[in-house]
């Protein structure tokens, strides 16, 4: 299977079952949602040393927010509940109400409660006022610069985490133009996020290491510079490969988020230097969910 | 509508309980057991089908009485679920211990809506006498959850000692609103009376109308534009579209704290 002459490898991307939140983060205007939002997902990149993953879903319109401001929607994917509460209450107590003018809302309707406004609350020394409206409890925490304001719980669902695949390009700037084409129309999607700084990952992991200690280390068979050197997976062009890691409420938006990714970054195709599009999996053993390039593309 | 369906042939010059007519109590009888309900009028009872055309059928949650009066009392006591229409006017402690579903009501109702109530929603299109939202008999805080939304005007003590819920006034209201509340939400679109807040310990009371003074136990914290006032107005305007314009004040408000006499935690809010 060719997209613009980029060969499509046959195999498939191996994901994982994990837990997830979506909150909405509104503030005086959009500059500010976003630096609390950007405060809230830096350093989750990976639960293998962050605690969970989580990114910017999208910019959320006046309309879209429950208090009419402007907002983003961010999602926080973590390996379990009890991970995904510790994080919550690190990042928005550190990273939210902190930031000036911020409220946090709960984005997800359904599933079982995870503390939010619930422990961030005592930060209120007593002074902290409940408003039940209807069926949601919303906690005013007075704050310097007026009200921290935040939903007493946010929702847990179900997810998947790492979706992925690899572009393989006959040059760095072309493996990184490819990403960015890829990660710009898959940015335009919702339920799903990119992790990684700008959405890309140069570190592609194996499972295991040489050193007893490391749980995962550099997946030397995707090493260009390894080439001749070990048993490498990669084609004679190919001289550098990047990653695009998708975590996603449903396997059916990591399929689309997958599907529309990789159009993208076939869009200059082999002309461009782009030589192929593989995935990573473990054989299939770790992960229950099987991301099928050739099928997701048909 | 569905459902059952009750009608007053004629308007009773005594007073009726009539506690016992909820939905769910009603639910899977039959209409001859219906009309043999009995209704207390003071020391007496009366069956049912002597004062009400009965009709429809007890399937579904829901229940109409037509051509109600100020006769009627305690109409939704401890309801739970489903809907209590009443077309007409009604008498005291409409929705009395209610804790779910909905109880409208076209007309105007006595004293006493909603007292001790913990959930569900009271919808008054007329006025309403006082003590709404308070202390049901025996108790010492008053509503606990659930919404009371009065169309026209409410009486005196509004919401006194009032936990959690919300009460919605699209009129005026009488004096001491608000007085010895605990916690929860009063929202008036109209004025209000002499004792705003008097007392109050915890709770928010929001006024949509600017040039209210609070008394002398509130004292001014300053102007803000407060976060939390448009969940608010969106729910309002979520249970009285109408009311979302009349909230449209509702920007920078002027935070009043008190009642100092009783810790000075509560609010009164006014548009600045």
């Amino acid at each position: 299977m060719k997209i613009n002459g980029v060969f499509i490898e046959d195999t498939f991307a191996e994901a994982f079952p994990m837990k997830a939140t979506r909150l909405i983060i509104t503030a005086h205007n959009a500059v500010w949602a976003n630096h609390a939002a950007n405060a809230l997902t830096g350093f989750a990149t990976s639960v293998i040393a962050c605690g969970c993953e989580a990114a910017i879903e999208r910019q959320l319109k006046r309309s879209e927010t429950p208090d009419g401001r402007p907002g983003v929607a961010v999602l926080l994917f973590a390996m379990s509940n009890k991970e995904l509460t510790k994080q919550l209450q690190n990042r928005v107590g550190q990273c939210v109400l902190t930031s000036p003018t911020s409220a946090c809302y709960a984005g997800i309707e359904v599933g079982d409660p995870l503390p939010l406004g619930k422990t961030l609350r005592y930060f209120g020394d007593g002074y902290q006022i409940s408003k039940k409206f209807g069926a949601k409890r919303y906690w005013r925490v007075p704050v310097m610069d007026g009200e921290f304001v935040c939903e007493e719980t946010t929702r847990v669902t179900k997810a998947v985490g790492g979706g992925n695949f690899l572009i393989l390009a006959e040059t760095q700037a072309q493996a990184l133009d490819a990403s960015e084409r890829a990660i710009t129309a898959m940015r335009k999607l919702r339920e799903v996020i990119m992790p990684f700084p700008g959405g890309v990952v140069r570190s592609g992991s194996k499972v295991g290491s040489k050193y007893k200690t490391l749980p995962a280390s550099t997946n030397h068979r995707y090493c260009p510079t390894l080439k001749g050197v070990v048993d490498s997976a990669l084609p004679e062009s190919v001289g550098a490969v990047l990653e695009i890691v998708i975590d996603g409420l449903t396997s059916a938006a990591i399929d689309e988020a997958t599907r529309v990714g990789i159009r993208a970054a076939c869009t200059r195709g082999r002309k461009g230097g782009i030589v192929a599009i593989s995935a990573g999996n473990y054989g299939g053993n770790l992960g229950p969910f099987h991301f099928k390039l050739r099928q997701i593309l048909k | 509508m569905s459902g059952l369906t009750l009608t007053l042939a004629d308007a009773p010059d005594f007073a009726l309980d009539m506690s016992v007519l909820t939905p769910a109590a009603l639910a899977g009888k039959r209409l001859a057991q219906i009309r043999a309900l009995k209704l207390e009028q003071g020391r007496k009872r009366v069956a049912l089908g002597d004062l009400f055309e009965v009709s429809g059928e007890a399937a579904d949650d829901s229940l109409t009485i037509h051509h109600a009066t100020r006769n009627l009392h305690r109409l939704g006591y401890g309801l739970c679920s489903g809907l209590l229409q009443v077309n007409g006017d009604c008498g005291d402690e409409a929705g009395l211990r209610m804790r779910g579903g909905a109880l409208r009501i076209s007309g105007n109702a006595g004293d006493g809506v909603g007292l001790g109530m913990r959930g569900g929603l009271i919808e008054i299109s007329g006025s309403a006498g006082d003590f709404a939202g308070g202390p049901a008999p025996g108790d010492v805080t008053g509503m606990k959850n659930g919404s009371i939304l009065i169309g026209r005007h409410l009486g005196r003590r509004a919401g006194e000692r009032m936990r959690r819920g919300l009460i919605v006034v699209g009129g005026n209201v009488g004096e001491s609103c608000g007085s010895q509340m605990v916690a929860g939400s009063i929202v008036v679109l109209g004025h209000c009376g002499p004792g705003l807040g008097a007392g109050m310990r915890r709770g928010s009371i929001v006024l949509a109308k600017a040039g209210a003074t609070p008394g002398a136990g509130f004292t001014l914290a300053g102007e803000f534009e407060l976060a939390f006032l448009p969940l608010l107005v969106n729910h309002v305007a979520s249970l009285k579209p109408g009311w979302r314009g009349r909230l449209s004040a509702l920007g920078k408000v002027q935070r009043w704290v008190g009642d100092a006499a009783n810790g000075g935690m509560g609010e009164i809010l006014i548009p600045a």
